[in-house]
């Protein structure tokens, strides 16, 4: 399937999925997503005692006229969310190495929450972290952007580490920033910007990308070797595949439990899993109450 | 080499098929492959265990495989001794006139020694086949004349015409049975003969007292004792021949069994033909010096002549022809028999001076025989006309060996030969077997070297890390 086939099955799948922010934003451009500016939308929220400098026109008469009290009628502002989609492209992404299974689900999780993101009339733009450096697409709410960050992930994956870090604090510009990764690069500085990051009022969302392999490895011996530093090279064989099983699942739950902690929304996503359906994962996890 | 504990060696080869298995098993770094994830795996444990194509590491494992053999080899107790059967057979065969079909005991004798042993074949003398017995048996054959086998124990032996002698046999088979102490526990006797009465001679029972242990018989058809048909004795000598006038005076008497022609001169070549083609030659010239005898420095003169062919040993209840003559008169002894070469223990003495001094000799020849006779007979006289002359021309006009009479011998004297019991122990016993034999302590002093090597080699560094599969 080429690859506007597979992105176009895609979009529709995810066309109609609302993706909220996590709390109210402090954009000021009109849009989806609720603000904690408060003016003359439609939707109400709340009354105000009138002050001395308040516009008379925004007196509620009724109000006036049942209880003599001279109220301002205030409603939500909805505002727009830059989202930006920060996509690792290190070596460890290109795995499965026939498949490269992991960047592909990357790749079409970006594309799919760019359009929903897109869908809202966010701006929303893409950075891949490759091992050589760093690719940006500026958020933007224009017609094409989502054509243009499937170009821009076509890249591929590979060439040692990524500067997914860099590429983290370039993103931190936009209100939303999602991390496509596997988090097998520098976990602490990424936390503590996202830590920072969330401080300052971002919505940060971390996809932990994992292939099918790394969770189930064939149980023939292998010599597993790190595609990101050829020192660690350990044998995999039937007496330590448990262990290796045991311990590759702490260090998940430990990860979830330190970036949840960290005010930012987890989801694990593995490649064989349905972009929609992972998409769907995501987006209602940002639903869930920021810490 | 004989082994004293060979399970052994069983042991040792399931052990070095146990090697060569575990050499099978390669301990070695699998396949590399990419796993991003590999910090998890532990690092215990850098090799894994997969079946190798090959052997691994060849000369350990020949090492080892060579030492658990000799090890077990060791243990086993190996022991250089000559393979000692239970018993081993010796086959004397009767090659005599006394055998009908001598085929069919040849193919006898040659069943009994199809899983070895040793052949003794005899007829009037007895002689131990040197080599191959079967081989032997397979170029023999009796009834052939002139042939080109090469066995010279065949080729000496006169084919088919002298009398048998079970003395010959037995006393060659006793020392057979000597040369053949080592090879086994027991002996065991054969004789292949039709056990006629003519070869049991008054020796015969004591020799075989001698053997101690039971023969076995295993009889052949006898021939025919009679011929059947008598032929005229043929006489060629000159005229007015004192022999010749004796001859005439026999009659109807001067016939044998055999082919017989009496020569007064010197021997023909067609004489010699004669003989060979299995008549009997009896050369009685004039003057003995023709046959090759030696002129006696001193002409005696001896009284007596007499001649007989007998048929010897015990034989009750029968009686041999009498063709026996004792002829007295005043003989002119003036030759004496020469002293005969290799083929002297074929003669037989068929008349002799009354001193017992031969005075005719019989010798084979091809399939008949020659008789040599130095009796002079003067032309005067009347030694011509007695009749112990013609009895005594009878005599000498016998079938070569004697009267043919292959009467079995008595049910008695069978089992007499045979006898019963146990077969003949080995006159030499077994060589005491050392405790620990000599080849035991080589075989673990080489089996400790090799064992040496095989850490050595372990040890050698810069071998690839692929530890022992033990």
């Amino acid at each position: 399937m080429s690859r506007a086939g597979e992105y176009g099955e895609l979009l529709d799948a995810v066309r109609g999925i609302r993706w909220p922010a996590r709390r109210p934003i402090p954009g000021a451009l009109p849009g989806a997503h609720h603000s904690r500016m408060r003016g003359v939308a439609p939707e109400f929220a709340e009354y105000r005692p009138y002050r001395q400098g308040d516009d008379p026109r925004r007196l509620d008469w009724r109000v006036l006229a049942r209880t003599d009290r001279a109220v301002l009628r205030l409603s939500t502002d909805r505002a727009v969310l830059p989202t930006t989609l920060v996509v690792d492209a290190s070596a460890s992404m290109a795995f499965p190495l026939d498949t490269l299974g992991k960047y592909a689900c990357a790749r079409r999780l970006a594309v799919a929450l760019g359009a929903v993101a897109h869908a809202q009339h966010d701006p929303v733009g893409v950075i891949i972290a490759t091992g050589t450096g760093v690719r940006a697409l500026p958020p933007r709410s224009r017609r094409g952007v989502v054509g243009e960050i499937a170009q821009a992930v076509d890249v591929g994956a590979g060439g040692g580490g990524s500067s997914f870090v860099e590429a983290l604090r370039r993103a931190m510009s936009s209100d939303r920033v999602v991390l496509l990764t596997d988090f097998l690069g520098d976990a602490e500085p990424l936390l503590a910007a996202v830590r920072a990051y969330v401080a300052r009022g971002g919505d940060a969302h971390a996809v932990h990308v994992v292939a099918r392999e790394e969770l189930d490895p064939p149980a023939r011996a292998i010599t597993a070797v790190d595609p990101e530093d050829a020192r660690i090279a350990r044998t995999l064989a039937p007496p330590t595949r448990a262990e290796y099983v045991e311990k590759f699942a702490r260090w998940r739950e430990e990860l979830a439990r330190e970036w949840r902690g960290a005010g930012a929304a987890f989801t694990m996503v593995v490649d064989d899993e349905s972009p929609a359906h992972a998409v769907r994962r995501i987006v209602s996890a940002s639903m869930a109450p920021v810490r | 080499m004989t082994f004293l504990a060979p399970v052994f060696l069983l042991v040792a080869g399931i052990a070095a098929a146990g090697a060569v298995l575990l050499h099978l098993i390669a301990r070695d770094r699998p396949p590399r492959a990419p796993l991003p994830t590999a910090r998890f795996v532990p690092s215990r444990t850098s090799l894994a265990a997969t079946w190798a194509p090959h052997p691994t590491d060849r000369w350990l494992l020949l090492l080892r495989v060579l030492l658990l053999l000799l090890a077990g080899a060791a243990f086993a107790r190996p022991v250089l001794e000559p393979d000692r059967r239970p018993t081993v057979r010796i086959v004397a065969l009767d090659r005599s006139r006394a055998v009908a079909d001598a085929g069919a005991a040849r193919d006898s004798a040659a069943a009994l020694l199809a899983s070895g042993g040793a052949l003794v074949l005899f007829d009037s003398v007895a002689r131990i086949v040197e080599g191959s017995p079967l081989d032997t048996l397979a170029m023999l054959s009796i009834d052939s004349i002139g042939s080109t086998h090469p066995s010279d124990s065949a080729a000496a032996i006169h084919a088919g015409g002298a009398r048998g002698l079970l003395s010959a046999a037995l006393l060659a088979a006793a020392r057979a049975a000597g040369a053949m102490g080592d090879e086994a526990d027991s002996l065991e006797l054969v004789i292949v003969s039709p056990i006629t009465a003519e070869e049991i001679d008054d020796a015969t029972l004591a020799i075989r007292a001698e053997w101690n242990g039971r023969i076995r018989l295993v009889r052949v058809e006898a021939a025919p004792s009679e011929s059947g048909e008598r032929r005229p004795i043929e006489i060629r000598a000159p005229a007015n021949d004192a022999l010749s006038a004796a001859f005439a005076l026999l009659g109807t008497r001067a016939v044998s069994e055999s082919r017989v022609r009496v020569v007064r001169g010197a021997v023909q070549n067609e004489d010699s033909s004669f003989a060979t083609s299995g008549g009997v030659l009896v050369a009685w010239p004039g003057d003995p010096a023709l046959l090759g005898w030696i002129a006696r420095a001193v002409t005696d003169t001896v009284g007596a002549v007499m001649a007989a062919e007998r048929v010897q040993g015990i034989a009750t209840g029968f009686t041999p022809p009498p063709h026996e003559a004792l002829l007295i008169a005043p003989f002119e002894r003036r030759f004496t028999a020469a002293v005969s070469g290799a083929a002297g223990q074929n003669e037989i003495v068929v008349a002799r001076w009354v001193d017992g001094e031969p005075a005719g000799i019989e010798h084979p020849m091809g399939a008949g025989c020659i008789r040599e006779i130095a009796i002079p007979i003067e032309e005067r006289g009347d030694l011509a006309l007695r009749p112990e002359l013609g009895d005594l021309l009878l005599a000498v006009a016998a079938p070569c060996g004697g009267a043919r009479s292959f009467v079995p011998a008595s049910g008695e004297i069978r089992a007499a030969l045979a006898g019963s019991g146990a077969l003949r122990i080995a006159t030499r016993p077994p060589p005491a077997r050392a405790a620990v034999p000599p080849l035991v302590p080589w075989l673990l002093g080489a089996a400790l070297i090799l064992a040496l090597l095989e850490l050595l080699l372990r040890a050698v560094p810069g071998r690839t890390a692929r530890p022992s599969p033990s």
